[in-house]
């Protein structure tokens, strides 16, 4: 699956067709052992539809043991993401995506088809994912270049 | 003898009782007895309220405290904007009046408060706009009474207009939120997190049955030059638990004609321990192509550049889109179902307490964006 969507989806955003990307919504639902990784991952990958800005604020929901998790992320440059793993009782693991660009939209839904990711070629970048376990921790927003090291 | 009662409205045209009287006028229940509206309403808006009046055949009357004196009006249909909306329908409610009101139900929490204080005080019904009378909404209701998705893991809900020509916002910068928020409904634009999110907002703790904790907010200026020229925000997301933890994010706003092929994403997903639930208000639906002209956004109306009146929208040759027709979107059940709680003499699951608890979490939302933190319910005052 991802050797398809991302650069399909990159390729949309590359064309212009939607604008500029404002704002990611990622659902990710899916048995996983490592569901912090996988929302790191995702975050990581989310960043780059946005173009890569510096993040500005982070708040993290739920338990680091759990795998319900939500990710809310602000960019400096106004730009925002929300991200959600999550169980998926079915067989199948299910995704979903929308990426709204100021003048237009691209998404993004598995259902009918398998939806896992194995993020094989993202690298994990840590003190992300070590923001975000701040976060959930502590049940705080990090925000400021000082907090957020990524 | 069959029940009846006579509804007054209170503001015309370039408000939402545009689509409101129609479908109290279709039940047979109910008749409108007039138009009315604050004695003092300027020149403009007197017209609007007129040209309703004059559509649907009855008549105008200008003061609305003299209107609450006919003794054929048992129930109002409340659209006054927002800065008006309290302190009509706490008039309507003294004077023994069932209230219908638009969304959301009062733009600070004292008002809401002192509606909800006014409503109990006088006996009446009431009843604020929302989903939770759509067909799908009350799919999910029985599914999920039924067990279908077992224990509620979190939801996840978008709902977005695709209304407005996108793309002359200037972007680049994050958008600095006041709080308390101000210029809740101005000619050109809205507050979209107030207007919008307010339908996913009292959806789902309809559907849990569960009080929202906490509030994690922020807004922005993506799409709209008017909305960024008038600083209120075109869209929002919200990061929220409900009583006992469950995670909640809700994204809300208006992002313009092009980005959907309908009337804008709106879809809740309900992750569940036994299965996960997508209510998606476009589905079912018909999906259409044929050898036709293409769609294409209207002319921008001067007085209403987001579409929101339907008035405007005819003037400005608006079309609708028909390559998607849901099946299941009711224009009228809302209307129904609070005309069958007046006739069972039941409360509204959408009363103003239910709408004031709302209102609540949307102020927390505009809390939270200017301040940067996680706000905890209930707030102060």
């Amino acid at each position: 699956m991802d050797s398809k969507l991302f650069p399909a989806v990159e390729d949309v955003i590359r064309s212009g067709r939607i604008g500029r990307p404002v704002f990611v919504r990622w659902l990710l639902l899916g048995q996983c052992e490592t569901p912090l990784k996988r929302l790191t991952q995702a975050a990581t990958i989310a960043r780059g539809w946005l173009g890569g800005p510096t993040i500005d604020r982070l708040y993290a929901l739920g338990s680091p043991d759990d795998s319900a998790l939500v990710l809310s992320m602000g960019f400096q440059d106004g730009t925002a993401a929300m991200l959600a793993t999550g169980p998926e009782p079915a067989p199948e693991a299910r995704i979903d995506i929308l990426i709204l660009g100021n003048r237009g939209s691209v998404c993004f839904d598995s259902s009918g088809v398998d939806g896992a990711l194995t993020f094989d070629d993202v690298l994990l970048d840590q003190g992300l994912q070590a923001v975000i376990e701040f976060s959930l921790r502590h049940r705080e927003p990090m925000s400021g270049p000082g907090a957020l090291r990524s | 003898m069959s029940y009846s009662l006579g509804m007054l409205l209170v503001s015309g045209d370039y408000t939402h009782q545009e689509m409101y009287a129609p479908a109290f006028a279709r039940d047979p229940r109910c008749r409108l007895v007039a138009v009315t509206d604050e004695a003092d309403v300027d020149a403009e808006r007197r017209a609007w309220n007129e040209a309703l009046a004059h559509r649907h055949g009855i008549p105008h009357i200008a003061d609305l405290s003299e209107s609450l004196q006919l003794p054929q009006t048992q129930a109002v249909s409340i659209c006054a904007p927002p800065d008006r909306r309290a302190r009509i329908a706490i008039q309507c409610a003294r004077a023994g009046k069932h209230l219908y009101l638009d969304k959301p139900l009062a733009p600070r929490l004292e008002q809401a408060h002192a509606i909800v204080t006014a409503v109990q005080q006088a006996g009446v019904h009431s009843h604020m706009f929302s989903f939770i009378t759509q067909p799908w909404a009350r799919r999910a209701e029985r599914l999920l009474a039924g067990g279908y998705v077992g224990q509620i893991r979190a939801i996840h809900a978008e709902t977005l207009f695709a209304k407005g020509s996108a793309g002359t916002a200037v972007l680049g910068t994050s958008r600095q939120e006041e709080y308390p928020p101000g210029r809740q409904q101005l000619v050109t634009a809205k507050r979209e997190l107030d207007n919008i999110g307010i339908y996913p907002i009292s959806l789902i703790s309809w559907l849990t049955k569960k009080r929202y904790r906490t509030v994690y907010g922020t807004t922005a200026n993506y799409f709209f030059r008017e909305h960024q020229e008038q600083d209120v925000e075109d869209f929002g997301v919200l990061s929220c638990t409900l009583e006992g933890g469950i995670p909640i994010t809700i994204a809300a706003g208006r992002t313009g004609w092009c980005s959907h092929p309908a009337g804008g994403l709106n879809r809740v997903t309900v992750v569940g321990s036994k299965q996960t639930l997508v209510l998606d208000a476009n589905q079912p639906r018909l999906e259409v192509y044929a050898a036709e002209p293409p769609w294409t956004p209207p002319a921008g109306h001067p007085k209403d550049p987001m579409a929101f009146w339907s008035t405007s929208q005819k003037e400005a040759g608006f079309t609708p889109k028909r390559t998607w027709l849901p099946l299941f979107a009711d224009v009228t059940s809302d209307a129904r179902y609070f005309l069958d709680c007046l006739e069972a003499d039941r409360p509204s699951e959408m009363s103003v307490v239910e709408a004031a608890r709302a209102t609540e979490v949307l102020l927390a939302g505009y809390r939270s964006a200017a301040t940067g933190k996680v706000v905890e319910l209930d707030l102060p005052g």
